[in-house]
C-alpha cells in the first residue's frame, strides 16, 4: 500500500469516559449501614448501652448526648427515663422482621400471580391483573387500618395485612418481565423439549426475572417499613410492650414540643434505612442491567 | 403411508392478526418425511414454513388436517403423551443465542432434555453431555460457560447437542445457519450432515434460500403464501424447476460467477413485485400477482392443484409435484441452469 | 498506488489511505480497521466483503465519520474525497457531505427511518436541507424519486408512515433518500441482508441501474460474494480488520489468490455444486481484535501457512494492474500452472 503523509484525526473527544467514576462507589456506605442494622436486629444486647426497659424517674426526658449517673445517653431519654438509643436498637429486630417477612410474602404472591398472568395471557391475565388494579384503586392503607382495628392489632395480623399493600406492584413488574421472557426462543425451546408448564416457569422464566424482582424487593422493604410505622403510629399496629421504630415515633408524638428527639431520632433512623435500601436497589438495578 | 417419520395431510393453520383479522398461514399443505430422510422446506417471509413446522410438532394449534408424527396421530395424544413424544422430535432454532437460556451453563442446557424426561441419573447425565459435546465439536472446558461467553457457531453447536442428546427420530431445523457467518455456516452444515448420517435421524430443514438446503436435503418443498407450490427430489428441483416461483428462487441464488446481472433481471421477470398480504390473499393461484405467465382464466379464478410432473422417477409419493396451471407450457429459463457467461 | 488505473492527472473520487480505526472500550482497545487503502473512481462500484468483525462496515462508515455509540475512537490515515480529507472537516462541513455528496443505505430500513414521519417528508427533508429546494419543488422531486425507485402509486404513498411499507418498499424509500441529492458516492451497508431473496434481486438491480443512470460510484458492503458478483466492478476482501485481497470482480472467480478468499469462495454457491456435496469450511474462529496480531491474521486458520506468516505481517503484493494480495505466498500462488480448477470440491 502506498505510504502517504501520516495524518491523524481524533474523532469527537470523549464525553462519557468519566461517567462511571463517581457513580456506584457510595453504595457500600449504605450497605455497611444496613449490615449494622442487621447486627442490631440479631444481637441487640451487644450494642445496647443500657437496659432499654429500665425505668428511671431521675433521668426523664434528658436531651441527646446528656449525661446521667449511668453514663451518656446518645439519643436522650423518654418520659419514663428509658434510654432512647437502647430502645431504638431493641426495636430494630421487630421492625426489620415485620418488614422483611411481609415483603417476602407479598413478593411471593406477586411473583406467582405475575408469572401466571404474563405466561398464559388471556383470561387469567385479565382476571388477576384487574384484581390488582382494583386493589390499587382502593385506599389500601385505610382498608388495612379497618382490618386491623376489626381483627385486633397484633404482629401476626400485621404480617398478613401488609403484603396486600405490595403484591400488586410485584405482580405488575413480573408480568411485564414475563411477557418479554415468554417471547424468547429459549422458552419455545424448553416447550419443544417437553418441559411442563411449572418447569418452564420455575427453571426458565423465574431465574430470568429475578434480577428485576431483587431491585423491587429491596425498595419495597422500605415501603413496608414505612407502612408498618404508620399503622403502629395510629395505634393499630404493633402494641407495647413490643417495640418498633414506628411505635417509638408514636410514643414521642405528644411530647414533640418538649422532647423533639423522641419522634425525630427514630424517624431519622427509619428514613436513613429506607434511603439505604433505595441506594442498594439502584446498585442491584445496575447489576441487573449489566446481566441482561 | 406407514413407516413415515412425519406425515402431514391437508394441514390448515389459521391465526388472527394483531387487530383481530383472521388469516390462513398454512393452507392445505401435505408432506411426508421417511426415516433418515431430509426434507428441505423453502420459502420467503410469511410463506408459512415455520408455522407448518411448529404445527407439525403441535407447538401451535392447527384447524384441520392430519399430522402423524413418529407413528402417532397428534389428534389422539393428550398433554403428557405429547410431551413424551417431543423428546423424539426436538428443534434447532435460527437465533443460536436467543434459543439458549442466558442464566444456565452449557452443560445444563445440553442436559436439560435428559433432566426433563428423567432419562439418566445426575452422573450419567453429565457423562452423556460431555460425550455429546465432543460429538458436536465443543471443547470440554466450555461445560461451565454461559451462552454469552460463546461464539455464534459454538452457541449453535450447543443447540444441536441439546437436540440430539435424546436420540431423536426427527429434528426440525428452523433456519439453523442464517444467523451465522459464511465460514461458520459451512462448519455447521457439515456437522449436521455428519450427525444425520451417523445417527440416522430425519430432518425437516427450513430455510429462506435454496442454496443452503441444497447441501443437505433429499427432497425439497417450496412454499408460497401458505401453500406448497412445488416439491421434488433435490437434484430434480434444481435441474428442472417447473413453477415460475421456484425458477425465480433458483435464479435468485447469487452465484459466485460472472453474469450476475443477467440473473438479477431474470429474477425480476419471474418474481416481479412483492408478496401480497396474507390478510388479503389473491383469488385463484396465490402466485398470480407476480407471475409472468399468469392468465385471467384459470390462474386468477381457480387454485391450482398439485400435479405429478410426467416422467417423474420412482413411485408416486417420491415424485416431482407442482401446483401450477401452466407448468407444462412454461419454458425452462436457460440461465438458471447454466453459468451465464 | 492501489486501485484501478486512473488516467494520469485526474484524482480519483475517493482515496482511502492507510486508514486505521480503533475503539477504546472497557475491555481494551479494539482495532476495527487496520491499514486499509483503496481508491475509487467516479462511477465505479467496489464490493467490500468480509464476515462480522472484519472491519468492512466500520471502514466504510469511517468515510462519513459515523461511529455509532462509541465516543472514544482513534482514527489515523486519510480519507480524501475529491481531494479533501474528510477526517479533517468540521462537523458542519461534514453534515453537508453526508447525504449530500455521499449517500448511505443501511441494512435495516425500519430502524433507519423515522417511524412517526411520513416517508415522503423524510425524502423531501433531505432534499431541502442539501439543495435548499422550496417545499413544493422538494415534494415534486420526491414523488419522482419514489416513483423511480419503484414505489407504486408514489403520490399517494407519500403521506404514509414507514410501518405500512413492506421491508422491500422501506429499503426502496431508503434508496430514494440516499440518492435524492444525486450523490457522487453511495455507500450501501448490507443493503439486502434483511430482505427476501427475490426482493434482494430487485433492490440490487435497482442500485445497479441508478448507479449507471446517475454516474454514482458505489461501495457495497456485504458478507456475500454473490452480491458482489452481481453489482461490483472490483472487490476488496477484509479479514480481522485488515485488507486481504483486492482485485477486479471477474479476476476473483478465476484467479483468487489469497487463501482466505479461496476458502470463502469454496463456500459460495457455484453451478458446479451438486446436492450432498460436502462443503470445505474454513476451520477455526476469527481472532479477537483486542489482542495484537504480529503476523497475518489468517495464519491460525490457513492451511498453507509457513513459519514467516505467524511472525511478520505480509504486505500487499501487486499481482496485476489492480490485483493485490496480502500474503507471503502471493507470487508463488499466482505462478501456479493453473489455478485449481474446482477448488470448492472435495479432493
Amino acid at each position: 500500500m502506498a505510504t502517504g503523509a501520516e495524518t491523524a484525526a481524533r474523532a469527537e473527544p470523549a464525553a462519557g469516559r468519566s461517567r462511571r467514576s463517581w457513580r456506584g462507589h457510595g453504595w457500600w456506605v449504605f450497605a455497611a449501614f444496613l449490615v449494622l442494622m442487621a447486627a442490631w436486629a440479631a444481637v441487640p444486647e451487644l450494642f445496647m448501652p443500657f437496659d432499654s426497659d429500665r425505668l428511671n424517674p431521675l433521668r426523664r426526658l434528658l436531651s441527646p448526648l446528656a449525661v446521667s449517673d449511668d453514663g451518656r445517653h446518645l439519643a436522650g431519654t423518654d418520659s419514663l427515663g428509658r434510654d432512647l438509643f437502647s430502645q431504638m436498637i431493641r426495636g430494630t429486630r421487630l421492625t426489620l422482621y415485620i418488614a422483611v417477612v411481609a415483603t417476602t410474602i407479598g413478593a411471593a404472591v406477586g411473583v406467582l400471580v405475575g408469572m401466571l398472568a404474563g405466561y398464559f395471557g388471556g383470561l387469567p391475565d385479565r382476571l388477576l391483573m384487574r384484581l390488582g388494579e382494583a386493589q390499587t384503586a382502593m385506599p389500601m392503607f385505610l382498608v388495612a387500618i379497618l382490618l386491623l382495628s376489626m381483627l385486633g392489632p397484633s404482629v401476626v395480623i400485621l404480617i398478613v395485612v401488609l403484603p396486600t399493600l405490595v403484591w400488586p406492584i410485584f405482580a405488575r413488574v413480573v408480568r411485564a418481565e414475563t411477557l418479554q421472557v415468554r417471547e424468547a426462543t429459549y422458552i419455545e425451546a424448553a416447550v419443544a423439549t417437553g418441559c411442563t408448564v411449572p418447569a418452564v416457569l420455575f427453571t426458565h422464566v423465574l431465574p430470568n426475572v429475578v434480577p428485576r424482582i431483587l431491585v423491587l424487593y429491596v425498595v419495597e422493604i422500605g415501603h413496608v417499613m414505612l407502612a408498618e410505622a404508620g399503622l403502629s403510629f395510629l395505634g393499630v399496629g404493633v402494641q407495647p410492650p413490643d417495640v418498633t421504630w414506628g411505635l417509638l415515633i408514636a410514643d414521642g408524638r405528644p411530647l414533640l414540643t418538649v422532647a423533639w428527639w423522641l419522634t425525630i431520632l427514630p424517624g431519622v433512623l427509619l428514613g436513613v434505612v429506607v434511603l439505604s435500601l433505595n441506594m442498594l436497589s439502584r446498585r442491584f438495578e445496575q447489576y441487573a442491567g449489566a446481566a441482561a | 403411508m406407514t413407516g413415515e417419520v412425519l406425515s402431514v395431510r391437508d394441514l390448515v393453520v389459521r391465526y388472527r392478526s394483531h387487530d383481530g383479522q383472521p388469516f390462513t398461514a398454512v393452507n392445505g399443505v401435505s408432506l411426508d418425511i421417511g426415516p433418515g430422510e431430509t426434507f428441505g422446506l423453502v420459502g420467503e417471509t410469511g410463506c408459512g414454513k415455520s408455522t407448518l413446522a411448529r404445527a407439525a410438532l403441535k407447538l401451535t394449534p392447527f384447524q384441520s388436517g392430519q399430522v402423524r408424527l413418529l407413528g402417532r396421530d397428534l389428534a389422539e395424544l393428550d398433554g403428557r403423551e405429547l410431551r413424551k413424544l417431543r423428546r423424539r422430535c426436538p428443534m434447532i432454532f435460527q437465533d443460536p443465542r436467543g434459543s439458549l437460556d442466558p442464566r444456565m451453563n452449557v452443560g445444563r442446557i445440553i442436559g436439560e432434555p435428559l433432566r426433563v424426561h428423567d432419562l439418566a441419573g445426575r452422573r450419567d447425565r453429565e457423562a452423556k453431555v460431555r460425550e455429546m459435546m465432543e460429538l458436536v465439536g465443543l471443547p470440554d472446558e466450555l461445560f461451565d460457560r454461559r451462552p454469552v461467553q460463546l461464539s455464534g457457531g459454538q452457541q449453535q453447536r450447543v443447540g444441536i447437542a441439546r437436540a440430539l442428546i435424546t436420540e431423536p427420530g426427527l429434528v426440525v431445523c428452523d433456519e439453523p445457519v442464517s444467523a451465522l457467518d459464511v465460514s461458520i455456516r459451512a462448519q455447521i452444515l457439515n456437522l449436521l450432515a455428519d450427525l444425520r448420517d451417523r445417527l440416522e435421524v430425519a430432518f425437516l430443514f427450513i430455510a429462506h434460500d435454496l442454496a443452503v438446503v441444497r447441501h443437505l436435503s433429499d427432497r425439497v418443498g417450496v412454499m408460497y403464501l401458505g401453500r406448497m407450490v412445488e416439491e421434488a427430489p433435490v437434484e430434480d428441483l434444481f435441474a428442472h424447476p417447473r413453477h415460475p416461483y421456484t425458477q425465480g428462487l433458483v435464479a435468485a441464488i447469487l452465484h459466485a460467477d460472472t453474469g450476475g446481472h443477467e440473473r438479477l433481471q431474470l429474477v425480476e421477470r419471474l418474481a416481479a413485485g412483492e408478496i401480497p398480504s396474507l390478510l388479503d390473499p389473491p383469488a385463484g393461484c396465490a402466485y398470480q400477482t407476480r407471475c409472468p405467465y399468469a392468465t385471467d382464466d384459470p390462474c386468477r379464478i381457480v387454485v391450482p392443484a398439485a400435479e405429478v410432473v410426467a416422467g417423474a422417477a420412482d413411485g408416486e409419493d417420491r415424485s416431482h409435484r407442482v401446483a401450477c396451471h401452466h407448468w407444462a407450457e412454461i419454458p425452462a429459463p436457460a440461465t438458471t441452469l447454466e453459468p451465464g457467461r | 498506488m492501489t486501485g484501478a488505473g486512473t488516467e494520469a492527472g485526474a484524482p480519483p473520487l475517493l482515496e482511502v489511505e492507510d486508514l486505521s480505526v480503533s475503539f477504546n472500550t472497557r475491555r481494551g482497545v479494539v482495532r476495527a480497521v487496520d491499514g486499509l487503502s483503496y481508491t475509487l473512481d467516479r462511477g465505479e462500484a467496489l464490493g467490500i466483503v468480509g464476515e462480522s468483525g472484519s472491519g468492512k462496515t466500520v471502514g466504510s462508515l469511517s468515510i462519513l465519520r459515523l461511529f455509532g455509540l462509541f465516543d472514544d475512537v482513534t482514527v489515523t490515515g486519510a480519507v480524501r474525497f475529491e481531494g479533501r480529507d474528510l477526517l479533517r472537516l468540521s462537523e458542519t462541513e461534514m453534515s453537508r457531505v453526508r447525504g449530500g455528496q455521499i449517500g448511505m443505505i443501511f441494512q435495516d430500513p425500519l430502524t433507519s427511518l423515522n417511524p412517526v414521519m411520513p416517508v415522503g417528508e423524510q425524502v423531501a427533508e433531505s432534499l431541502r436541507f442539501h439543495t435548499g429546494a422550496s417545499r413544493d419543488a422538494a415534494r415534486r422531486r420526491t414523488v419522482e424519486l419514489l416513483d423511480r425507485v419503484g414505489i407504486p402509486d408514489a403520490a399517494n404513498r407519500y403521506h404514509e408512515l414507514p410501518h405500512s411499507f413492506s421491508g422491500g418498499m422501506r429499503q426502496r424509500v431508503m434508496v430514494a433518500i440516499a440518492v435524492a441529492c444525486e450523490p457522487k458516492l453511495l455507500i450501501a451497508d448490507e443493503p439486502t441482508t434483511a430482505l427476501d431473496v427475490t426482493v434482494q434481486a430487485q433492490i440490487l438491480l435497482l442500485l445497479d441501474e441508478l448507479r449507471r443512470e446517475m454516474g454514482m460510484a458505489l461501495i457495497v458492503i456485504t458478507h456475500d460474494f454473490g452480491v458482489v458478483a452481481a453489482t461490483a466492478d472490483r472487490v476488496l476482501v477484509m479479514y480481522a480488520a485488515q485488507p486481504m485481497e483486492h482485485c477486479p470482480t471477474d479476476h476473483l472467480f478465476q484467479r483468487a489468490n489469497h487463501p482466505y478468499t479461496e476458502g470463502l469462495l469454496r463456500l459460495v454457491p457455484r453451478f458446479e455444486h451438486r446436492a450432498h456435496k460436502r462443503l470445505r469450511p474454513i476451520e477455526g474462529q476469527p481472532p479477537a481484535l483486542t489482542e495484537p496480531i504480529a503476523g497475518c491474521p489468517f495464519e491460525p486458520r490457513c492451511t498453507h501457512a509457513v513459519d514467516r506468516c505467524a511472525a511478520e505481517r505480509p504486505p500487499p503484493v501487486r499481482l496485476g494492474p489492480s490485483h493485490h494480495s496480502a500474503c507471503w505466498l502471493a507470487e508463488e500462488r499466482a505462478r501456479r500452472e493453473t489455478a485449481p480448477d474446482k477448488p470448492w470440491e472435495q479432493p
